[in-house]
C-alpha cells in the first residue's frame, strides 16, 4: 500500500482572519487565511484544516464566506471545524466548498450526531475531533477546548465514533499541545488500537524529528501542526523530507514554479548548468522532480545520475558546490537552466566546464567551440573570451591574499589597505593616459598591464568577485542587443 | 477559451470541479441541459455518491443522450471519480447496475483486506500502462487524491493510462479515444491535477 502520510497545516481562524494565541486566549490577528492557504498548497501541504476558534453564532456567516473564498483558490482537500453542532451547520460548510467537517464537543454531547452526519454526507466527510488528556494510566476525552474533562476513556470513545460512522479521527493531545515537545505517541497508540479509521495526530510538533514517530510508532495516517508552520519555523517541504528520510511515505512537495516542468517518460528533464557570472556553459545533466525541488529550496545544484540511478548534489564529494542564483524553464517546459556561482571546477576531470574543444574540427571552428559561449546566443568573442588572462591573474592575487608570501608586492599593497590600492589605480590610470599620447605601443602596453594588475588588486582588496564585474558586463551586452 | 460543460448530476461537489477549470481559464457551464451538452467540445461527468441513483438520473434527465451525442461527434469526455465508474459497462455496488458502457470493464468492491474507503494521496503507476495525453508531462509516480470505495476491473489494457495500488493494482485513469476518465480527483490533486485538467483542455490529444 502506498498511501502517503499526509501533512496538514492547521489555521486557527476567527471572524474570517487567521489568529494566533494559545488556542482560545490572547488571540492576535495573523493574516489572511486565503493567502496562507495558497502558500501552504504551494509548499506541498496535502490538506488544510481550518478551525474556527471563536465559533460564535454571529460569526457563522463570516466562516461560510471564508470557506467559499478558500475553495475558490485551493486545489487540495480542506477540513473545517469549530462550532459544528448539527447536520445543517455541516451542510452549509460543505456546500460552501469544504471537503470535510470536524465535530468535537457536539459529538460528545450527542454521539448520534456522528451517525446523522455520516448518513447525510458520507463517512469520508465526517472527522471527529477528539481532545484527550492523560489520566492516571490511561487517557480521557475532554471538551470545550480541553477545559472540561469527561469520564469517557479515549479508546472507548474512538471505538464508539468508529461504530457510529465517522470517517476519520483528529486526535489532539491537550497535554502535548503547545509544548513543542513532540506528539504524544502513547496516546496515539491507545487510539490506534481502538479503530481502523485514519488518525490525524495533533499537538506537540516543535521539531522536524517529531513528525515521523507519530506515524511509525503512533500509527497515525496524518500529522497536523499549526504554529510551526505559521511562524515559519519550517516549511511543509522540510517536514516531508524529514519524514521521507525516516522512512515514511509522503507525497513529495513540489515548490511553486516547478509544477509546469514537463518530464520525459523516465521522469527526467535535461538541465543546462551555466556560470551566472561569465555565461560559460558548465554542464549538461539530468534532474528528476526531487532534484529540482532540492535545488530550488537549498539553492545548491542537485541532479539525477542516470548511470547510478540516484539523486546527487553537485560537490557532495568534491566540495565544488554550486550556488544556484536562478532557475529557468524552457518555453516547451522540457528543459531547465540553472544559473550558478561555482565554488570550483564543474567537471570531474578538474576542468572548469565539462565541455572541451573537439580537436578534429578545423581551427576556426574549434576556436569558436572552445570559447565560452553564452546560452542566449551572444557571440563568443563578445561574451567570454579572456585575451588578457585576467582570470588567472585574479587567481594569483586571490591566492596571495589568502596565503601572503614574504616579499610579495601584492601583499604589501593589500596590507596598506583599500585607500592605497585605490590611489595606485588612479596613478596608473593617469600613466595610461599619458602613454597613449606620448609613447609607442610597447610602452602603452606596459602601462595598460600595470593598470589592469592594480585594478585586480583593488578588487581583491574590496572582495569584489570577477563574476560580479562579468555579470555587469553581460547585463550591458543584453541592454545593447535590446536597443538594436 | 475552451468551453467546458460540466454535467450537473445533482449530487456531489460539482463546485470544486468548476472552480478548477475556471482557474485554468476555461469558460465553464454547469448544466443539466442535454442540448447544451450535445454541442460542447469538452464534457465533464463528475460525481460523488452512489452509482445506481446517479445512473438513473443520467437516463431520466436526458443528460445521457446529450453526453452520447457529444461523444459521437468527437467531443472529449472526462469522467471523474463516480463519473469515471459510470463510463464502464456495469457496477456491483449494492447489486448490479448497468453503466454507460463507453469503457470495457466493471466496477467492483475493494478486497476486504484493505481499508475502505480508499481516501488520501496515492501514487499513479504507469508501468505497463498505455502512453497518452492524459498524464502528459507528469513525473513518474505522481501522487493524486483519491476518495472511493469501489474500483474498476477488467478494463481493456490498451485503455489504461495509469494504475494505482490499494489492495492490488487497479485502473486509476483510462482513455479510449475521446473518452477520458480518472478514479481520483484532479480538482483536489494540486499541481498534478491542474496538469491533467489542462491536458484535457488542450487542443491536440
Amino acid at each position: 500500500m502506498s498511501l502517503a502520510a499526509r501533512v496538514i497545516p492547521c489555521l486557527d481562524v476567527a471572524e474570517g482572519r487567521v489568529v494566533k494565541g494559545l488556542r482560545f486566549e490572547n488571540l492576535r490577528d495573523a493574516g489572511d487565511p486565503v493567502e496562507a492557504a495558497r502558500r501552504y498548497e504551494a509548499e506541498g501541504a496535502d490538506e488544510l484544516c481550518f478551525l474556527d476558534v471563536a465559533a460564535s453564532h454571529e460569526g457563522r456567516g463570516t466562516l461560510v464566506d471564508l470557506v467559499r473564498r478558500v475553495a475558490d483558490v485551493l486545489a487540495i482537500p480542506f477540513t473545517v471545524g469549530g462550532g459544528v453542532r448539527s447536520v445543517e451547520d455541516a451542510g452549509v460548510l460543505l456546500s460552501a466548498g469544504a471537503d470535510r467537517v470536524t465535530v468535537n464537543t457536539a459529538a460528545v454531547l450527542d454521539p448520534a450526531l456522528v451517525t446523522r452526519l455520516a448518513e447525510r454526507f458520507g463517512a469520508q466527510c465526517v472527522v471527529v475531533a477528539v481532545d484527550a488528556k492523560r489520566a492516571g494510566e490511561g487517557f480521557v476525552v475532554s471538551t470545550h477546548g480541553g477545559r472540561r474533562l469527561t469520564e469517557i476513556g479515549l479508546p472507548a470513545w474512538v471505538a464508539e465514533v468508529t461504530a457510529r460512522g465517522a470517517g476519520e479521527i483528529l486526535l489532539t493531545s491537550m497535554d502535548a499541545d503547545g509544548t513543542k515537545a513532540g506528539f504524544d505517541v502513547a496516546m496515539l497508540k491507545a487510539a490506534r488500537a481502538a479503530t481502523t479509521l485514519p488518525i490525524v495526530a495533533s499537538g506537540g510538533a516543535g521539531e522536524l524529528a517529531h513528525f515521523a514517530p507519530a506515524v511509525l510508532e503512533g500509527g497515525a495516517d496524518a500529522v497536523l501542526a499549526a504554529s510551526v508552520f505559521h511562524d515559519r519555523v519550517f516549511s511543509v517541504g522540510m517536514v516531508k523530507r524529514a519524514m521521507a528520510k525516516a522512512g515514511v511515505p509522503v507525497r513529495p512537495a513540489v515548490p511553486a514554479g516547478l509544477e509546469e516542468v514537463a518530464y520525459d517518460e523516465r521522469g527526467l528533464v535535461p538541465v543546462v548548468v551555466r556560470n551566472a557570472g561569465t555565461g560559460e556553459v558548465l554542464t549538461l545533466a539530468w534532474a528528476n522532480d526531487e532534484a529540482l525541488a532540492l535545488t530550488v529550496e537549498t539553492r545548491q545544484t542537485h541532479l539525477f545520475s542516470r548511470s547510478r540511478r540516484s539523486l546527487w548534489k553537485k560537490g557532495e564529494t568534491s566540495g565544488n558546490v554550486q550556488r544556484v542564483v536562478r532557475v529557468f524553464l524552457d518555453c516547451d517546459r522540457d528543459a531547465v537552466l540553472y544559473d550558478v556561482e561555482p565554488s570550483g571546477p564543474a567537471c570531474h576531470t578538474g576542468a572548469a566546464s565539462c565541455f572541451s574543444p573537439i580537436s578534429a574540427i578545423p581551427s576556426d571552428a574549434a576556436a569558436r567551440v572552445a570559447l565560452p559561449a553564452t546560452v542566449n546566443g551572444a557571440s563568443a568573442e563578445a561574451s567570454g573570451a579572456d585575451p588578457f588572462g585576467l582570470g588567472p591573474l585574479f587567481d594569483v592575487v586571490a591566492a596571495r591574499k589568502a596565503r601572503p608570501e614574504p616579499g610579495s608586492y601584492t601583499n604589501r599593497l593589500l596590507e596598506k589597505g583599500i585607500g592605497k590600492c585605490a590611489q595606485k589605480v588612479g596613478e596608473e590610470g593617469v600613466e595610461v593616459a599619458l602613454a597613449a599620447v606620448s609613447r609607442d605601443d610597447a610602452g602603452l602596453a606596459a602601462e595598460v598591464a600595470d593598470l589592469m594588475y592594480h585594478v585586480v588588486v583593488l578588487m581583491a582588496a574590496r572582495g569584489l568577485s570577477p563574476e560580479a564585474v562579468a555579470a555587469e558586463l553581460a547585463a550591458r551586452r543584453g541592454v545593447r542587443r535590446e536597443e538594436k | 477559451m475552451t468551453r467546458v460543460a460540466i454535467l450537473d448530476t445533482g449530487v456531489g461537489n460539482v463546485g470544486s470541479v468548476r472552480r478548477a477549470f475556471e482557474r485554468l481559464g476555461a469558460e465553464v457551464a454547469t448544466t443539466s441541459d442535454p442540448a447544451l451538452v450535445a454541442q460542447s467540445s469538452r464534457v465533464v461527468l463528475p460525481g460523488v455518491g452512489a452509482f445506481a441513483p446517479a445512473r438513473a438520473r443520467l437516463a431520466s434527465s436526458g443528460l445521457e443522450e446529450g453526453l452520447r451525442a457529444a461523444v459521437g461527434h468527437g467531443a472529449r469526455l472526462l469522467g471523474l471519480c463516480l463519473g469515471f465508474q459510470l463510463l464502464f459497462e456495469a457496477s456491483e455496488e449494492f447489486g448490479t447496475t448497468e453503466g454507460l458502457g463507453l469503457l470495457p470493464g466493471r466496477v467492483v468492491p475493494f478486497p476486504s483486506s484493505v481499508r475502505v474507503p480508499h481516501v488520501g494521496w496515492n501514487r499513479l503507476e504507469t508501468e505497463g500502462a498505455a502512453e497518452g495525453p492524459l498524464l502528459a508531462g507528469l513525473p513518474r509516480g505522481t501522487y493524486v487524491y483519491f476518495v472511493h470505495s469501489f474500483r474498476p476491473e477488467g478494463a481493456d489494457p490498451a485503455d489504461v493510462a495509469a494504475f494505482c495500488d490499494h489492495g492490488g493494482r487497479f485502473v486509476a485513469a483510462a482513455r479510449r479515444g475521446n473518452v477520458w476518465g480518472c478514479q481520483f480527483h484532479p480538482e483536489k490533486s494540486s499541481a498534478a491535477g491542474r496538469r491533467i485538467l489542462a491536458n484535457f483542455l488542450a487542443e491536440a490529444a
